[in-house]
C-alpha cells in the first residue's frame, strides 16, 4: 500500500511539470514594440533634438546612472541615422526643436501597480535640472495609447511633442514610442539595438513623411 | 470521430452474458496525447504530447463506476519572427504560443465485459477546465487565464491482469474556455490515452 500515496502525488508532480513552455527555440533579437499618437499629424514636425547620453531608469541606488558612453553613442547615431532618413532635421535643443527625441533604459523598476513615467521625478535627465528645459508641474502625457509594464532590461525612444508644449495644461505630448528588449540577456546588445532601432522605424512608415528632397 | 461512434455502438452489441470479475474500484494513469481541435487551433494547432490523466472510478456493480478525473496537456507552437500589427502600432517578434489545460471532471462509466482479461466501456464526465493561454517573446510574456465549463464522452478498454491493468482511451472535450483577444469562442480536443491502472 506504500505505492498509494506516490500514485496519488505523481499526477500533481506531473502536472506541474508541463505547466511552462520549452523556450529553447526563441531567438535572441529584441522584441520591438511601436506605437503612435493616432492624432499626431507626423508632417507636422521638421526638427528634432536628441542627447547625447543614454539614461537608466531604476530603482535600484546602485544601478549606473547612464549607459556607458560607447555603448550609447552607437545606439544613438543609429536612431539619428534613422530620424534623418525618415526627413526630419537635427538641431540643438536651444534651437527650439520640433521633437524632443527621449531614449532611456528601464533597468529595473518596481511599478507596483502603477506605469513607469514615475521616472518623472529624479530621472537622470536631459537638460538639467528640469527635463528638456520644462521645470515645475509640466509631465508627460501618454493620452492615446498603451503603457508597457516591460520594466527590465527594455529600451525606449520617445518623441516628445515639443512643438505644441502647452502652458495651459504644462502637458508634453509623447506622440511616438519603441520598445526594444530585452537588452540585458542578449549575446549583443548594442549590435541587437541598432538592429532593433533599425526595426522600429521599418515598422514605422508613418514618420517617412517628409522624405529629405 | 465516425469510428470512434462505430466502437460505441460495437460496444453496445455485444453480448453482455460475459460478467466481468468484481471490482470496487481503480485508480488510473496514463499519457494523454491531445490534438487540438476547432476554435482551439486558431491559437495553437499542433498534438501535444506533453499531458496525463490521473483518473478513480467506484464500481457500484460489475457494469457500472462513477468517478473523477484530473487531466493536463501543454500544447506549444513557434512562430518565427514576423511584424504583427497592433493598435496604433505594430510589434515585431518572434514567439512561443502555449496553452496549459486542466480539466477536472466527474466520470460515469458503463462496462461492456468481454472476458475477465478485456473490459471496454463508455463514459461520460461533466465538470471544468483551467486554461492558460499565453505567448512567450523574448523575456516578455503576455498570458489569458480563464475557467470553464467543460463535457466529454469518452471509450476505452482496460485490460486487466490480477490487480492491474493497462488502459486505453479516446475522448473528446469540450469546455467554454474563450477568448476575444486570441480569437476563439470555445476549447476542444480529441484526447487518446495509454496508461496503467491499480484494481481493487
Amino acid at each position: 500500500m506504500k505505492k498509494i500515496p506516490f500514485f496519488l502525488a505523481a499526477p500533481f508532480l506531473l502536472a506541474s511539470c508541463f505547466s511552462e513552455p520549452d523556450l529553447s527555440g526563441l531567438d535572441d533579437e529584441l522584441v520591438v514594440i511601436t506605437n503612435f499618437d493616432p492624432q499626431a499629424d507626423f508632417t507636422n514636425y521638421a526638427t528634432f533634438a536628441i542627447p547625447d547620453s543614454i539614461g537608466i531608469i531604476t530603482d535600484n541606488d546602485d544601478d549606473e546612472e547612464f549607459v556607458d558612453d560607447d555603448k550609447a553613442i552607437t545606439v544613438l547615431s543609429s536612431i539619428r541615422t534613422n530620424m534623418l532618413a525618415a526627413g526630419f532635421t537635427e538641431v540643438e535643443r536651444e534651437e527650439d526643436p520640433d521633437l524632443g527625441v527621449n531614449v532611456f533604459v528601464l533597468e529595473n523598476l518596481n511599478v507596483g501597480g502603477s506605469f513607469y513615467p514615475g521616472y518623472w521625478w529624479g530621472y537622470p535627465g536631459y537638460w538639467p535640472p528640469c527635463y528638456w528645459g520644462y521645470c515645475g508641474g509640466w509631465f508627460p502625457w501618454y493620452g492615446w495609447g498603451t503603457i508597457y509594464t516591460y520594466t527590465t532590461g527594455t529600451l525606449v525612444i520617445e518623441f516628445i511633442d515639443l512643438k505644441n508644449a502647452s502652458e495651459d495644461n504644462q502637458r508634453l505630448d509623447i506622440i511616438w514610442t519603441a520598445y526594444m528588449g530585452e537588452v540585458y540577456t542578449a549575446r549583443n546588445p548594442v549590435q541587437e539595438a541598432v538592429t532593433a532601432v533599425d526595426q522600429a522605424f521599418r515598422q514605422s512608415p508613418y514618420l517617412f513623411v517628409n522624405p529629405q528632397p | 470521430m465516425r469510428y470512434l461512434l462505430y466502437f460505441t455502438f460495437a460496444l453496445l452489441l455485444l453480448n453482455q452474458s460475459v460478467e466481468a470479475q468484481r471490482y470496487t474500484g481503480l485508480m488510473g494513469l496514463s499519457w494523454n496525447v491531445s490534438v487540438p481541435l476547432g476554435q482551439s487551433t486558431n491559437f495553437v494547432g499542433e498534438t501535444s504530447l506533453r499531458g496525463g490523466q490521473f483518473e478513480f472510478r467506484d464500481f457500484l456493480n460489475s457494469n457500472l463506476s462513477l468517478g473523477g478525473s484530473l487531466g493536463w496537456n501543454g500544447y506549444q507552437e513557434y512562430e518565427p519572427r514576423e511584424t504583427y500589427p497592433i493598435d496604433n502600432g505594430a510589434i515585431t517578434t518572434d514567439l512561443t504560443k502555449f496553452v496549459y489545460t486542466l480539466p477536472v471532471l466527474f466520470n460515469v462509466h458503463r462496462y461492456f465485459p468481454v472476458s475477465e482479461n478485456v473490459l471496454p466501456y463508455i463514459g461520460a464526465g461533466i465538470g471544468a477546465k483551467y486554461s492558460r493561454h499565453a505567448i512567450y517573446y523574448s523575456i516578455y510574456t503576455t498570458e489569458e487565464n480563464k475557467w470553464g465549463f467543460a463535457v466529454r464522452p469518452e471509450i476505452g478498454v482496460i485490460f486487466p491482469i490480477n490487480d492491474v491493468g493497462i488502459i486505453l482511451a479516446a475522448d473528446y472535450l469540450w469546455a467554454t474556455n474563450d477568448s476575444s483577444i486570441l480569437n476563439f469562442g470555445n476549447t476542444s480536443s480529441l484526447n487518446f490515452r495509454l496508461g496503467m491502472v491499480l484494481l481493487r
